[in-house]
């Protein structure tokens, strides 16, 4: 396989890393005095969690380090009506949640990885590179020798 | 050097942008799948947390393997069953053979692209659930995913090939090799025989065993690369 075609098929294939932006946001039904967790596999760097519930409730996100087998706390606290999260990598995070009250929170995940950007960008400068020596120096090649 | 034999092969088989559409369509269709049907679940308190997501985890990679098989199986059904079939009747074969082209390196040669080609396929797809889609396994457990996708890979192809030896009609030797090979992965693997497990093989990377069905697959598929090549030996073809 040449280089160039090789160069074409990444930066196709890398373009379905794209994929994860058309995420659908996910709703959670919260029943008073009762925890409720759900686990999500996140890959949006930015998530928004939002509640139709008018008074506080308590939240803890936790991350899955499955590689090393721990547990990493991104977040313990109160949260009022909506709330973002940024910068954070893709996993496996649970979410808790506690109310005194009923009602359902929404948990919304946008924005793509800046790893897939870097990524797909410098795929294409290389085949733009490529492209560019084809077009012009070729001819300046055949000069030359 | 085997120069006609890769002429013959390039001829033949990668006329059509074959290496570009197995590379890329199977990657599009299984990390659509993944993206978009991953589901997120509930539990107890009281349950084990880790070994749950853990689980949860490899559900998620057991499909995306799946998906990549099926994909992979309906294309491999036209590009070498139904070629490798079709070439026979209609005289391209003979036409090669009496060119000088020896009948097992030709084989050989195909074999090498085809599995070359989905080898770098399914590895791509991995990079990007790695990447993007948060998995996580340790690097030992991933090698052994990795060397065991690439047994099975060299399984399917060897399958494709014998299937197009044996039948003669090009579309029913494409049809019983999408049956054969698509009931296989679709099958529940909890029936736990020993050909279940040496089939999917690719499924086996939480097994304690992982290295065994690695070895005991690519022998069995060595085998049957042999029966292949003594059929294919064997046949009459019109020159």
């Amino acid at each position: 396989m040449k280089f160039k075609t090789l160069s074409t098929i990444l930066l196709i294939v890398s373009l379905s890393m794209l994929f994860p932006q058309f995420e659908e946001e996910e709703t959670i039904n919260i029943f008073p005095l009762e925890e409720k967790s759900i686990v999500k596999n996140i890959h949006s760097p930015i998530i928004t969690i939002s509640t139709d519930i008018e008074i506080e409730i308590k939240i803890n996100i936790t991350l899955f380090e499955l590689d090393d087998e721990t547990i990493h706390i991104v977040y313990i606290g109160k949260m009022f009506e909506s709330q973002s999260f940024e910068d954070l990598e893709s996993g496996f995070y649970k979410f808790d949640f506690y109310s005194s009250n009923i009602g359902t929170v929404t948990i919304t995940g946008k924005g793509i990885n800046p790893i897939v950007i870097g990524i797909i960008s410098l795929l294409f400068l290389i085949r733009v590179i490529i492209f560019i020596n084809n077009r012009y120096f070729s001819s300046l090649d055949e000069l030359i020798t | 050097m085997s120069v006609k034999e890769s002429l013959a092969s390039n001829y033949v088989f990668f006329r059509y942008p074959a290496h570009h559409i197995l590379i890329i369509i199977p990657v599009f269709i299984s990390t659509i799948q993944f993206f978009l049907f991953n589901s997120s679940f509930e539990f107890d308190r009281s349950t084990d947390t880790l070994n749950t997501v853990f689980l949860e985890q490899n559900e998620l990679v057991d499909n995306y393997l799946l998906v990549m098989k099926l994909t992979m199986v309906i294309f491999l059904s036209f590009f070498v069953t139904f070629r490798w079939s079709s070439i026979i009747i209609d005289g391209t074969y003979g036409y090669w053979i009496t060119q000088g082209v020896l009948r097992r390196r030709l084989l050989f040669l195909t074999l090498r692209k085809f599995v070359i080609d989905l080898f770098i396929a399914e590895l791509l797809g991995l990079f990007v659930i790695i990447i993007v889609g948060g998995i996580r396994y340790k690097p030992l457990d991933l090698i052994l995913l990795i060397i065991l996708i690439f047994a099975n890979i060299y399984m399917i192809v060897v399958f494709a090939l014998l299937t197009a030896n044996i039948v003669k009609n090009p579309e029913f030797a494409a049809l019983a090799y999408i049956l054969f090979l698509g009931v296989i992965s679709v099958l529940e693997i909890s029936s736990s025989s020993i050909w279940f497990k040496l089939l999917q093989s690719d499924l086996q990377y939480q097994d304690d065993l992982a290295f065994i069905w690695f070895f005991l697959s690519i022998i069995f598929s060595s085998i049957t690369l042999i029966i292949t090549i003594r059929l294919n030996q064997a046949k009459d073809i019109e020159l």
